[in-house]
């Protein structure tokens, strides 16, 4: 009787083990799948938008040369806009998380100020820094380059920032989770958007 | 959980603007060195149209699988586990990316009228998945040492992996972009 009882048990234990380590290896290999088909989906994405930026490059690579110390830049302008347009994304979520009671416009129109106040004063100072080094190696005029990146800052800034408030509230609607999305989505629209407004501030400036 | 998520935004919001201001400005100003490697060979660069269409989805994909890399690395959960699985779920997308890159960068130089030769295409080649995988696998190990190095200095590798990582892969991408403009081309 005793056996049975113990057989029974061990046997129990044994389908709960096998049901534990059925349950492990499914879900791993179902996060495994679904990483690589979100890393795979979201690089398809980028790739296209960033494409697309490669070819509005080509189409004013004249112009950025043209501009002495303008392709120094670039790399900045990009640099900064997307870490500031991820920062504006995960801050505007977080403190709708946090807040619910709050109005969500003044949430959405402080946030965006806020961003475009600063990337104006890191634009500055990256502006100093490119332009330092435009003047001492490349024959370029320290002042202008100060002015292209504060410009296309600007320029990006206003055009990124409310796309980047709009896309967090629309995957907050959609029941989705916007620090996973917003990065990608901005990112190379960031690459898009500074090589088009790099070359608007050129002409605007010129 | 929610609450030292609310404790860590307080910290943040903590921050003087000062801080935050020269702080983005010192890693965004590091970048710069790949737009020096570019202005320096704009004059070779220009003629190389596939290059310059595909130079930032080269850049961007770069940065993006650093980052990526050192999220993963950064979670003490799933450092030992996940790298293998990482690696294999990189490749795939990896193969995916490129694939991408080179079609989408030949079909529009050549619609816009590109003269592509043989070698050219070859060298094109070559240099896409060399420059991509070389980034990429350069990454892995770095984020490797510097998790090590941080978690031997008692530093949190969540602070500091991520912007310099993807700092470090902007300036070798435009920075292998430009020594193939010169070298390779």
């Amino acid at each position: 009787m005793y056996i049975m009882i113990l057989m029974q048990l061990l046997n129990q234990k044994l389908n709960h083990t096998k049901k534990h380590w059925h349950f492990l290896y499914k879900h791993r290999r179902r996060s495994t799948n679904a990483s690589t088909k979100q890393i795979v989906v979201g690089q398809v994405l980028t790739v296209i938008i960033s494409v697309i930026a490669g070819l509005w490059l080509d189409n004013v690579k004249y112009s950025l040369v043209a501009f002495a110390g303008a392709l120094i830049l670039l790399p900045g302008i990009v640099n900064l806009c997307g870490s500031l347009a991820g920062a504006l994304g995960a801050k505007i979520n977080h403190l709708i998380e946090e807040n619910p009671k709050r109005n969500t416009t003044r949430i959405l129109i402080g946030s965006t100020t806020h961003a475009l106040i600063i990337s104006l004063l890191t634009g500055l100072l990256v502006g100093i820094v490119g332009g330092v080094i435009g003047e001492l190696y490349f024959e370029a005029d320290l002042f202008m380059m100060v002015k292209l990146m504060l410009l296309t800052m600007l320029l990006v800034g206003v055009v990124i920032y409310p796309i980047v408030a709009a896309l967090v509230l629309i995957f907050r609607g959609l029941k989705m989770n916007p620090d996973n999305l917003v990065g990608p989505a901005q990112s190379s629209l960031v690459d898009l958007l500074s090589v088009v407004m790099i070359a608007l501030a050129i002409e605007i400036l010129a | 959980m929610k609450q030292s998520m609310a404790k860590l935004h307080n910290h943040l919001r903590e921050q003087p603007a000062w801080f935050v201001v020269l702080s983005i400005a010192s890693v965004s100003s590091l970048s710069l060195i790949g737009g020096i490697g570019i202005e320096s060979v704009s004059e070779q660069l220009i003629p190389l149209m596939p290059l310059i269409v595909s130079m930032p989805s080269l850049n961007t994909m770069v940065s993006d699988y650093a980052t990526i890399i050192a999220a993963h690395a950064g979670d003490p959960n799933e450092r030992p586990r996940s790298r293998k699985e990482l690696a294999r779920a990189i490749s795939i997308s990896i193969m995916v990316n490129i694939s991408g890159v080179l079609a989408l960068s030949t079909l529009i130089a050549w619609h816009r009228g590109y003269d592509f030769t043989g070698i050219f295409l070859l060298k094109f080649i070559i240099f896409t998945i060399g420059a991509v995988v070389g980034s990429v696998s350069f990454m892995f190990f770095l984020t490797y040492f510097l998790d090590k190095v941080f978690e031997k200095r008692n530093l949190n590798p969540d602070d500091l992996l991520i912007p310099v990582v993807t700092t470090l892969s902007d300036v070798l991408m435009l920075g292998a972009v430009a020594g193939a403009a010169v070298w390779l081309f």
